[in-house]
Parts: C-alpha cells; structure tokens; sequence
C-alpha cells in the first residue's frame, strides 16, 4: 500500500515559488488502477515523478508498505526504481539500439538474471503484450502502438508491484489505446500490479478503477 | 550488453563516427611514419658512422679508451677471437692496430695517423676497396701502405711514391720507415681523407714492435638494434679483469646525444598533432553525450546506475579509438614493412651532397613493433582522458530535468 501523506513541492523555492504539489493526501491500495488527471500545469507529472523516486518533495512523505520511499540514498534509489517500480513514458523512450527483445532483456540484465531466464521471460511478456512475433525488431521498425507495448513489457520486466505511466496513450491512435488499455487492465487484474496513470486522455479515466483529479497542485477530487 | 550497446551507439550516428575514426587512422599513420622515418635516419646515422670507422662494437684491453696509448695495447689471441666469435649477432671481428706518426715527404711533412688492418675483415664493414681512387686495395700481407686523398695531395705524393714515418713504437721504442704507397683512396671522413694512412695489421706491427698486438677488435652485427644485447653477452663471455667491451653508443657519446635531441623533438611535434586530434575526438564524444542527456535520464529512471552509464560511454570512445588505431596499424605497418626494403633514394645535388659527405642518398624507414605501441598507448590514453568531462557531464544530470528536457 502507498501511503501519501501531506506532500508538497515547491519551484524555485529562493526566487519565486511555484507551488507544485500543495499538501497532497493520498492512500493508493496494492492492485488499484489510477487515473491522475487534470490540467496542464496541475502537478500530475510531478506527483508521478516523487512517487516513482524521480524527484524529491519539498515536504511530506511517501510510504511504500510503510517505508519511507525517499529515505534513501541516490544510487539506493536508482536500484528501488530498478526492483520495485516500472516506468511507461509518453515517447516510449525505449533504447532505440536495442531490439524489442532485449529493450525488456535490458532491465533483468541490469538486475544481474541469468542470460536464460532474461530471454524466456522477455519473450513472454512480449507475447502477453500482444507482440510475440516482433521481438526481433528494432523500436524504429515498430509503430507507436507497437513500441509503447514494448515499453509495458519493460516496464514489468523486473516484475515490479507498481507502474507509474506518464500520457502512456498520449501519441497513440484509439484502436493502440484501445488494446494498451486492455493488455494493462488485464496485468492489473491478473498480476494485482498497480497502476498509477497520469494522463487527459477520456478512454483512460473511463477504464481506470479510480480517477484523481488534480488542480494547482491539489487534489481536487476522487472518483471511484 | 553494456558493450553491445556501446558498440551500436557508435553507428547512430556512422557519418561522426567515421570521420573520428578516420582523424585517429591519419594521425597515427602519420605519428608512425614520423617515427619511423626518424628512427630509420638514425640507425642510418648509426650505420654510416660505424661503417665509416668504428664499428658497431669494440673490444679493448682494459683501461684502453680511458688512456688511448700505444703502450696500452693487447695480444691478438685466437681465442678471445673465437669468443667474439660466438656470438650470433657478430657477424665478423678483425683487429686494428691505431697509432700516430709523422709523415714526411723530402719537402713537408704531417702528422698522420696510421691505422693498421686486417684488409679483409674492414672491407667489408667499411667497402674500404670501393674509395681507393688511384692504386691497389691492401692484401693482408701487404708491406706497402694507402692513403688518404686529402694528405696526399698536401704532401703532392700519389701511387709509387715513397713516404717516410717516424714516430714512436711500443714501450719506447722508435718507429721509423719508409714505405711504397700502394693506393689513394678518397675517405668519407673529411678529417679522416686529410690524415690517415692504412696498412696491413702485420706491417704496422713491425713499425711499432709490437708483434701480434692490437689496441681494438672492430666488431661488425647482423643486427645493429640488438648491439647492447650482443655488447652484453659478451660481457657475460669475456673476461673484464682484462677486457671491455663498448657498443657504439659508448663509443660515440655525442652521437647518441643527438640522437636523443632529435628524438624528442620529433615526439613533441606528435604530441601537437595528437593535442590537435585530441580536441576534435573530445567534441565529438561530448556532443555525443549532450545529445543523449534525455537518453540517460531515462536509463538512471529505469534503474540503471550511473557506473554503468560511464563505462558505457569510456566503452564508446575506446572503440573508436582501437577502430583508429587498429585500422592505422593494418594499413601502416606493411607501408612500413615496404618502406624498409624499399628506402626512398634521393636524387640530385642533394643527393650527390649526401654521398659526398659519405652518407648514403636515401631516407631510410624503419618497421618495428617499439614504434607502434606507444602510439596505440597514447591513443587509448588520449580516449580516456577525453572522456572524463563528459562522464562529469553525465554525474551532474538530474534525472528528472534529462526525461522532461
């Protein structure tokens, strides 16, 4: 369970500050699927970064199964990311020199798998994702659809219990979001993985389990 | 997968790659081709001094370079002969006897300075035959004497002429003859041309009293690179109670101090053109990393620690660097290997200046592997230290500002 309590984060703290999370409250359940929504400017992505260990609050704390997420040093915190915590981006942002087979192979490498089970899981996710028979391409030969599936199968290569995603559908078209959206309905109900989804996009806030809206940097109101 | 990555990251961007890779092939070929053509002139440099005279290695009786007398002089034995003889580099060894007289015609006369041989064994180290301008070349049992261009034409004397020697023999004893000249022959040693007289070992023996005595064996090598080897080994066979034994480059000290001068300077001129080369790969290895600034905040992101991400780029710029260097050696080396049998003659009154002064007209290259490494070494070094900024770089990045940058 995530547990947020009283989390602020401020701008340009000595000049003029920006408040960018202002006293943000929040319990997120192990298995829920979130929708962070609102509009630009309103404080979705830097919520998305403190609690994935990007960034730093300027005050408040975040506890993950009651242990405080930024309690750590910064290479502690590189390695936390690695184990526990998946990363969907709006660009996919996968390593374009990678094929789609070892973009996911990469994370478990960088958790030091064996070279046999890397290849194994990495074909299986790519297969749950829906693109089994693309894994030997590289992101460039890939549509958008096709790399952001990648970049799902990436995000759960280190079998994480929380994924943070940033517009995942932001760049998609709607059959792409359409089938992103099931193939990570499907994980979360399947695997119990939480889902954290900043986004503007309706279809996502009409599949997601809760909907937090957000504005100047406050929660302004929870749908379930 | 770190060095898989590396490796593709390279050709991103083929065009910058190759040209970096191609600025590291041309400066190490030329930085080759400069040293060797450097060391190629001074092993000639060594080659015409010790063919002209010196020999690339000699042996004395102990004490004998400290105190050059005709006093100091040892017994030619077969046996110490046999020992020099062994060696594998050695390729010959014969005796000198040198001693100082005056010359005198029945109107002037000079001091000259006499240098008794074994005529074989310095014919051919020094193609002595090949510069007798008038006459006969000395045979080992010749009683009649060549010599120089330049003193026989201050004395006015040429072949058939008689010439008178006076000067002192060994342990005390007068040494006075006259003698037939026999040959003139043109030194290349323009001091040399004007004062030295040649004869047979034997006959200079008899002029000094001094029978079977010799103050040097002149040796001639195979290999002139492995001289201080060969000096060493035979060190290790002689006996220094009575002997030393002295490579050229203890011979000719100031040769040797040229050398170096020369050598240093021709390596601070490489050092500027790799400073050059090194701003250059520097650019291009720092452009590669702030451009990939996003790149990298993902990795840190997804959990990669930085560690990995310098390795990965130090990985990058040693690939280009061994690409540069490698390609550099496979192309250069056979050039210097052709360049070493085929040295490049050089032609007209430069040429005949050369061969005038007794130097042979060609430049001279030389392929050996001491060449070569210390260029891979300085290139691999000169990656390495290019890298460092842009791994700062990389440590300053804040994750959070690279993804959202």
């Amino acid at each position: 369970m995530i547990e947020i309590k009283n989390l602020v984060k401020t701008y340009n703290a000595d000049t003029i500050p920006v408040k960018a999370l202002d006293h943000v409250d929040l319990k997120i359940e192990e298995g829920e699927f979130t929708a962070v929504v609102g509009p630009s400017g309103c404080g979705k992505t830097t919520f998305l970064n403190i609690l994935g260990g990007l960034d730093t609050p300027t005050d408040g704390t975040i506890l993950i199964d009651g242990t405080d997420l930024h309690n750590r040093s910064s290479a502690d915190m590189i390695t936390y990311r690695r184990d526990h915590i998946g990363f969907v981006f709006q660009d996919y942002s996968l390593m374009p020199v990678l094929t789609a087979e070892e973009n996911v192979e990469f994370i478990m490498e960088l958790q030091g798998r064996p070279k046999a089970e890397r290849a194994a899981r990495s074909k299986e996710l790519l297969a749950a994702v829906g693109i089994g028979d693309k894994g030997k391409q590289f992101p460039t030969k890939l549509s958008g659809g096709q790399q952001q599936r990648v970049a799902v199968a990436r995000a759960l290569a280190s079998k994480p219990k929380l994924i943070l995603a940033d517009e995942p559908t932001a760049n998609l078209d709607s059959k792409s979001t359409s089938d992103l959206l099931d193939i990570m309905r499907q994980l979360n109900e399947k695997e119990n993985i939480t889902f954290v989804i900043a986004t503007h996009d309706q279809r996502v806030m009409d599949r997601a389990k809760r909907v937090i809206q957000f504005d100047d940097g406050k929660i302004i109101d929870t749908k379930i | 997968m770190i060095t898989k990555i590396a490796w593709r990251n390279l050709w991103r961007n083929k065009r910058r790659t190759i040209t970096s890779i191609s600025s590291i092939f041309f400066a190490v070929i030329l930085a080759i081709l400069m040293r060797s053509l450097q060391e190629g002139s001074y092993g000639q440099m060594i080659d015409t001094a010790a063919r002209f005279y010196m020999g690339y290695a000699q042996v004395h009786q102990k004490g004998f370079w400290e105190d050059k007398s005709i006093n100091n002089l040892m017994t030619d034995s077969q046996e110490t002969r046999n020992k020099i003889l062994s060696d594998k580099n050695i390729k010959g060894a014969f005796g000198r006897l040198e001693t100082y007289a005056m010359a005198a015609t029945d109107t002037l006369t000079k001091g000259v300075m006499i240098v008794g041989t074994e005529p074989e064994g310095e014919d051919q180290l020094s193609h002595l035959s090949q510069k007798v301008t008038k006459g006969q070349y000395l045979t080992s049992d010749s009683k009649d004497i060549i010599i120089g261009e330049g003193l026989a034409n201050y004395l006015g004397i040429t072949v058939n002429d008689t010439l008178a020697l006076l000067g002192q023999g060994y342990h005390g004893a007068s040494a006075a003859e006259l003698y037939r000249i026999q040959g003139v022959l043109k030194h290349p040693n323009p001091q040399m041309n004007n004062q030295v007289i040649y004869m047979a070992l034997p006959t200079v023996q008899y002029f000094v009293t001094a029978p079977n005595m010799i103050n040097a064996y002149i040796l001639d090598v195979h290999d002139n690179r492995k001289v201080d080897q060969t000096v060493s080994e035979l060190k290790g066979k002689l006996d220094l109670d009575n002997y030393e034994v002295m490579s050229w480059s203890e011979l000719s000290p100031e040769m040797v101090t040229l050398i170096n001068t020369d050598r240093e300077g021709g390596k601070i001129m490489i050092y500027i053109l790799y400073v050059v080369i090194a701003f250059g790969i520097f650019s291009t290895i720092l452009m590669m990393t702030i451009e990939r600034e996003r790149e990298f905040g993902i990795l840190t992101a997804v959990g990669m620690v930085r560690r990995k991400i310098y390795s990965m780029l130090l990985q990058e710029a040693l690939f280009i660097g061994l690409i540069g260097v490698v390609t550099s050696i496979l192309v250069g080396f056979p050039v210097l290997l052709y360049m070493e049998n085929h040295p490049i003659l050089i032609e007209g009154a430069k040429g005949e200046a050369m061969a005038k002064m007794g130097m042979e007209p060609i430049l001279r290259f030389t392929a050996s592997i001491d060449i070569i490494w210390p260029q891979a070494l300085l290139m691999a070094l000169i990656m390495i230290v290019c890298t460092i900024y842009p791994i700062i770089h990389v440590a300053r990045i804040k994750t959070v500002e690279a993804i959202h940058s």
